[in-house]
């Protein structure tokens, strides 16, 4: 199993988003409860919360900090989360339950490559999009896809988004019945993200380990580590 | 040099039942999977039949075949990977699992509805809802490696996969490995894509013609081993096929349309052909996403000429979900096995319901009928919505 301290990496830029209002308060990433709204995306606080967090990473397309400016071809992004959009695949489901027709906006929605095609037009990005999910290990996991990303000759960068919802009556009910050979890492208090910027580290740079201890993000703990240890940590 | 990878065995679920005889029956004869749906009542929706497994073709092992009974994400992958690992003759002990799931929505469903009606949901099969409960479940049941992931990334997902794993091979994170994807037809995602307009309503899937009306979805799984080729051969195992690269790229263009110009599709498969060190002249047959709807079709040819050039009306290109329909999450996994078969068989597969060319499309798409070659590379091509594109380069051995 990889280790988060891989060396051959280097965090450019990170941001992490606990849209918790009070009960965040002291946390990295600490936010209030609303967040942007995104044309198009309805329901759910997955895809907000992924362009947020992104945004705030990336910095304003077209702006003087746009990390992506003139590397959108050498530019990737990798998706992590445990339970996915559950708001979206729940309340379609729940709709199909009762009776209801099913929402359009729902259908493309519910696919996560749908909000990094949001994010990959906005930037101009153009390199692969990669979407994964894990039980136990997920941010390790989620490093080592971007590390092997890292080593294509035509890519410079990825973007690494680790975003989870606050668990759904359902996850809380898969949650409690699982057990050790069938592991669920743990989930954030509510629904959270990080972004990191990753760049093949180069000769003098320092290696990234995770700092501080942030059990209230769960899963995405290491990940927030990383993004507050970074030299360019976007956190508000 | 990195090691060659070797696709050593496989296990593979379609409409037309399990293994590559129920392939070769059906999407190489040019037989259409698609039937009445019966899973559940089509009746609110527009479309109204899928290419879903009926038990007719050879049967799922272990797996019953029975009236009102559907076969679980878990079941089919199961036994496509009980296959694999026996074609390949390894237990592939310690082998990471990375499968295209989404997770078992009829596991979701059954979930949401049992609470509906005050039932507890007592079916442990609600588990699998998750989506990184199927590889865990498939690398517990085989003792597979710890290292389990589930790729999310809708219509690339197992393509996905199958790419992360030749990685995880080239750069000896790990010498086998076992992957793929599955998708069985169920009422969300099928009311999803109906109320989306996706859906052909005429009961066909015409990719590639004039009037085309949209896609239809079908049952598939299916799952490989990988390896390194020097590890399999020295171990005497037969190669079936290398896998000989892989590549992925987005269109930076629309959340749902694809690039008109078919952008991503081409720098995906401009990827694959770099790590393949091929020249696109060399690659003798495509199978392409050709979902059958009217953007695709056109932004998929568009790709080929850019990958292609002037040699792309030379190139037999033909989509297979004109008889197995669109598997989502497992396409690019079946996708890879049907091209597998293509090359070892000398036998290109048709699209079929092909009636009138689209003067949009331009291509030998291989109407209607499969044809003999002897081809020695080949290209698989999938997309997703966002605009995210992958492609494989297989090799005949």
């Amino acid at each position: 199993m990889p280790t988060l301290l891989e060396p051959s990496y280097a965090v450019v830029a990170a941001a992490c988003r606990a849209p918790w209002g009070a009960a965040a308060e002291g946390l990295p990433g600490a936010a209030p409860v609303e967040l942007p709204n995104v044309a198009g995306f309805v329901t759910s606080r997955f895809s907000p919360l992924v362009v947020a967090v992104a945004e705030a990473c990336l910095g304003e397309p077209g702006s003087g900090r746009d990390l992506v400016a003139g590397r959108g071809e050498r530019t990737a992004m990798v998706l992590a989360t445990a339970g996915g959009d559950h708001t979206t695949t729940d309340v379609a489901t729940q709709r199909m339950v009762a009776g209801q027709v099913h929402s359009p906006l729902l259908f493309f929605q519910s696919v996560t490559t749908s909000v990094l095609g949001h994010l990959a037009k906005r930037y101009g990005i153009t390199g692969p999009i990669s979407c994964v999910s894990a039980g136990a290990g997920l941010a390790p996991e989620a490093l080592r896809v971007a590390d092997i990303l890292l080593d294509d000759e035509e890519l410079d960068q990825v973007l690494l988004v680790g975003v989870e919802l606050a668990a759904n009556e359902r996850v809380d009910w898969v949650q409690g019945r699982l057990d050790g050979a069938y592991p669920l890492g743990p989930l954030p208090r509510g629904d959270a993200a990080v972004a990191l910027l990753l760049r093949r580290a180069e000769a003098g740079d320092t290696t990234p380990s995770s700092v501080g201890d942030w059990p209230e993000y769960g899963w995405l703990a290491p990940l927030v580590g990383l993004c507050a240890l970074s030299t360019n940590p976007t956190t508000p | 040099m990195p090691p060659e990878v070797a696709i050593t065995g496989y296990g593979v679920l379609t409409a037309f039942g399990f293994g590559a005889d129920a392939l070769r029956e059906g999407v190489f004869a040019g037989r259409p999977g698609f039937v009445p749906v019966t899973r559940f009542d089509p009746a609110p929706f527009h479309a109204k039949r899928a290419a879903t497994y009926e038990g007719v073709g050879p049967e799922i092992p272990g797996v019953p075949v029975k009236p009102g009974y559907t076969p679980s994400q878990a079941e089919v992958l199961y036994a496509c990977t009980a296959e694999a690992l026996r074609m390949a003759g390894t237990d592939a002990a310690g082998a990471p699992v990375l499968l295209g799931t989404n997770g078992d929505y009829a596991a979701a469903r059954s979930f949401w509805s049992d609470l509906a009606q005050d039932r507890d949901p007592a079916d442990r099969r609600s588990l699998d809802s998750l989506p990184a409960a199927l590889p865990h479940r498939l690398g517990a049941a085989f003792g597979l490696g710890e290292l389990r992931l589930a790729f999310v990334n809708a219509c690339v997902a197992s393509t996905n996969a199958i790419g992360y794993g030749a990685e995880l091979i080239r750069r000896g994170v790990a010498d086998t490995v076992v992957c793929g994807g599955a998708y069985l037809v169920t009422e969300d995602v099928f009311a999803k894509f109906d109320s989306g307009k996706a859906l052909s309503r005429e009961g066909v899937v015409r990719p590639f013609a004039a009037g085309r009306a949209g896609l239809l979805q079908g049952d598939g799984a299916a799952v490989l081993v990988l390896e390194s080729a020097d590890r399999a051969r020295a171990r005497g195992a037969e190669v079936l096929a290398e896998l000989a690269g892989w590549g992925m790229a987005a269109d930076s263009y629309h959340v749902i349309k694809p690039h008109p110009q078919g952008a991503g599709l081409a720098r995906a498969a401009g990827t694959a052909l770099r790590r393949a060190g091929l020249e696109p002249e060399q690659i003798g047959y495509v199978n392409a996403h050709g979902t059958g709807t009217p953007l695709n079709d056109v932004a998929e040819t568009a790709a080929l000429h850019r990958i292609f050039g002037a040699h792309a009306p030379a190139v037999p290109v033909s989509s297979t979900k004109s008889s197995t329909g669109h598997m989502l999450e497992a396409t690019g996994a079946v996708e890879a096995v049907i091209t597998l078969i293509a090359l070892r068989d000398g036998v290109l597969p048709p699209t079929i319901g092909y009636q009138q060319p689209d003067p949009a499309c331009d291509l030998d798409y291989l109407p209607n009928r499969a044809r003999r070659a002897a081809v020695t590379h080949a290209l698989s091509l999938n997309a997703a919505f966002g605009g995210a594109n992958a492609a494989l380069v297989l090799k005949r051995v």
